[in-house]
């Protein structure tokens, strides 16, 4: 990048003090490791968060449990500490980024803050629905630091608990039995309606509005995923779950345009051009056809795209 | 020896940067036409994302025109050369007269071409040919590689070639030599090609020689008796000696990998050491890379390492500049 912008500045186009900025770049004294320091603040906290939880988990009986409570609490309050000390003002809109670490100790906050309330719960068995509490107690934990200190990796952690909270639910009691055996599958096809519904009014409210991305991210994902897993499940209406992945190619393909992301757009792309193979391959059932369907369809989209995008 | 001129491709690159460095906020949009229009390029190149869509349309539409050609005839092994030649064919059509470039076409034939290749050479040479076919289509991608100025084909090369010398020689310090003799040769050649189109492929052998040479100098495998043995002491030598280096040279690439082999040393060290279980890996190895990132973040904060915590295409850079020339 430093020759290229040699060259640029050897047009002498841009001006100062925006070359400036450029000059010292292009000097190569300074090398960014923004996404390296990133990576490792992110993978030591799920790393430890992860390793803690295999520990309590293996040593329940047998470890010092004073020490271990102490030892949780220690680290969970030192980071809400952080979080806290350290957080920006409230505001209803999105906050500027406060820095690695502050990002990175908001997002164990909501790791260990989670391992407090299922500790709590493990060990003493203290709310009155058990584990589903537990889980949807932890989901509002991590929904207060998403929206309070403005974190879309807290607000992962909460959209996740969430979908787990669901699962627990109707693991236990399946209301659509007569549909589906399994819960597995009405509970993808329902969260995932359920968060696109949540994308879309998230976007017209005025509280951080721009969390609405990540709801319709994670809702195209599991729609998807979900609508995939029920064609494998369920032979004999294979091709109504086709369609429906199809939809979730074009519900894509809207966020795209809604949310300006080539990620959506991406996905859609690959939700629609499998949905229509799979259909189109299991209508004529020949192989020639299949290979002739595939030359075309790929030649077509590929001079369609081309020509739309002023290339050809 | 290439179908583009290094001034159309340095063009090219130009044009890229000045939409990254005008989203960045780093110029006006005035200046990015004025750019556009100083440095001109008749190349098509494309986004990432269309890249690989591109490439997945192409490797989809090329296996769909070999699996109908082998419906029909039932001769794979000739229909494999044919499909493989063609696409060497559409190749030198679309960079010559397209003028294509990184956009996803280029590498889907590449690919399929060097695929289809070795398809053919693999078939003809029965079983015990494959080391001979594996070669024959590698030297083919790096050849191709380097004539269109394909970073995506390199890449692939620079990996498959230690995978053929291990595949052929069983021998760990064959493959130690190769990637020791590949790290010298980029060290050597890659400041003579730094405004050449060839660099970002020099740096993709590099970096894959890097990493080749610390796993196999670290760990000794044994490809008849199935066992592999790992050097905690070895590793850590060569990683704390590759960041040195990267941080002396101030080379992103050399410092990148040794960060990627550090933390390969850290695991192989905790697994080797069979002391703790995965339990106690994970949280030591979480709290020891968690502070790592840290401390290289404070460090960032002297201008003596001449490293930057934040992205170098970032609106507060010039900001951020400030600041530093405030601590210096």
């Amino acid at each position: 990048m430093e020759q290229i912008l040699k060259m640029i500045l050897a047009g002498d186009i841009v001006r100062e003090p925006r070359s400036r900025v450029l000059r010292q770049i292009a000097s190569g004294r300074l090398y960014s490791i923004y996404f390296e320091i990133r990576a490792f603040l992110l993978l030591g906290s799920l790393a430890f968060v992860s390793g803690a939880g295999i520990y309590i988990y293996n040593n329940f009986d047998t470890m010092g449990r004073q020490m271990l409570k102490l030892a949780i609490l220690i680290a969970t309050t030192a980071s809400i500490f952080f979080v806290v000390r350290f957080g920006p003002a409230f505001s209803r809109q999105k906050s500027p980024s406060t820095g690695l670490v502050y990002d990175a100790n908001v997002f164990l906050a909501g790791l260990l803050g989670g391992i407090c309330i299922g500790y709590a719960e493990y060990r003493y068995a203290i709310y009155p629905g058990g584990e589903r509490t537990a889980t949807f107690l932890i989901m509002l934990w991590n929904l207060f630091l998403a929206y309070r200190y403005d974190h879309r990796g807290a607000l992962g952690l909460a959209i996740s608990a969430g979908l787990s909270f669901v699962g627990l639910d109707f693991s236990h009691a399946n209301p659509f039995e007569t549909l589906w055996k399994r819960a597995l599958i009405p509970v993808g096809l329902g969260s995932s309606t359920c968060l696109a519904m949540i994308a879309y009014f998230a976007q017209r409210s005025t509280l951080r509005a721009h969390f609405a991305e990540a709801y319709m991210h994670s809702a195209i994902l599991l729609g998807g995923g979900f609508m995939v897993a029920a064609m494998g499940r369920y032979h004999k209406v294979y091709l109504l779950y086709d369609a429906g992945l199809f939809l979730w190619g074009m519900i894509a393909w809207w966020a795209a345009k809604n949310f300006e992301s080539t990620m959506f757009r991406a996905i859609g792309f690959v939700y629609l051009y499998a949905a229509a193979s799979i259909g189109f391959v299991t209508v004529f059932q020949s192989a020639f056809i299949a290979a002739l369907y595939f030359i075309i369809s790929a030649f077509c989209l590929l001079i369609w795209i081309f020509k739309r995008k002023g290339k050809a | 020896m290439t179908p583009y001129g290094s001034q159309e491709i340095n063009h090219s690159m130009i044009q890229d940067l000045a939409k990254k460095l005008l989203a960045a906020g780093l110029i006006e949009s005035s200046e990015k036409s004025q750019l556009h229009a100083a440095f001109p390029t008749n190349l098509h190149s494309v986004t990432p994302f269309l890249r690989a869509v591109y490439l997945a349309l192409t490797t989809v539409g090329i296996a769909g025109v070999y699996a109908l050609c082998i419906i029909s005839f039932r001769a794979k092994s000739f229909f494999a050369l044919i499909v493989g030649l063609g696409c060497i064919a559409a190749l030198e059509v679309i960079t010559k007269k397209y003028r294509h470039w990184g956009t996803g076409v280029d590498d889907g034939l590449l690919l399929c071409a060097t695929a289809f290749i070795l398809a053919f050479c693999a078939e003809t040479f029965g079983r015990g040919g494959l080391n001979t076919a594996l070669f024959v289509s590698l030297i083919l991608l790096t050849l191709l590689s380097f004539r269109y100025v394909n970073f995506v084909g390199g890449c692939v090369a620079s990996i498959g070639m230690y995978w053929v010398i291990a595949y052929s020689f069983k021998t760990v310090s064959v493959i130690n030599i190769a990637a020791l003799i590949v790290l010298v040769l980029t060290l050597i050649i890659e400041p003579r090609h730094w405004t050449t189109p060839w660099y970002r492929l020099i740096a993709a052998f590099k970096a894959t020689a890097l990493l080749a040479f610390f796993v196999f100098m670290s760990a000794n495998f044994d490809w008849r008796h199935g066992y592999k043995t790992f050097d905690a002491g070895m590793s850590a030598v060569i990683a704390i000696s590759f960041m040195g280096l990267g941080l002396i040279k101030k080379d992103s690439v050399i410092f990148r990998s040794a960060l990627i082999c550090s933390l390969l040393w850290f695991a192989g060290w905790q697994m080797k050491s069979g002391l703790v279980g995965l339990d106690l890996l994970l949280i030591f190895g979480g709290v020891a890379i968690f502070f790592f990132g840290l401390m290289i973040n404070i460090a960032c904060k002297s201008p003596l390492w001449g490293f930057s915590s934040k992205p170098l295409l970032d609106p507060g850079y010039g900001e951020y500049l400030e600041q530093l020339k405030d601590l210096a």
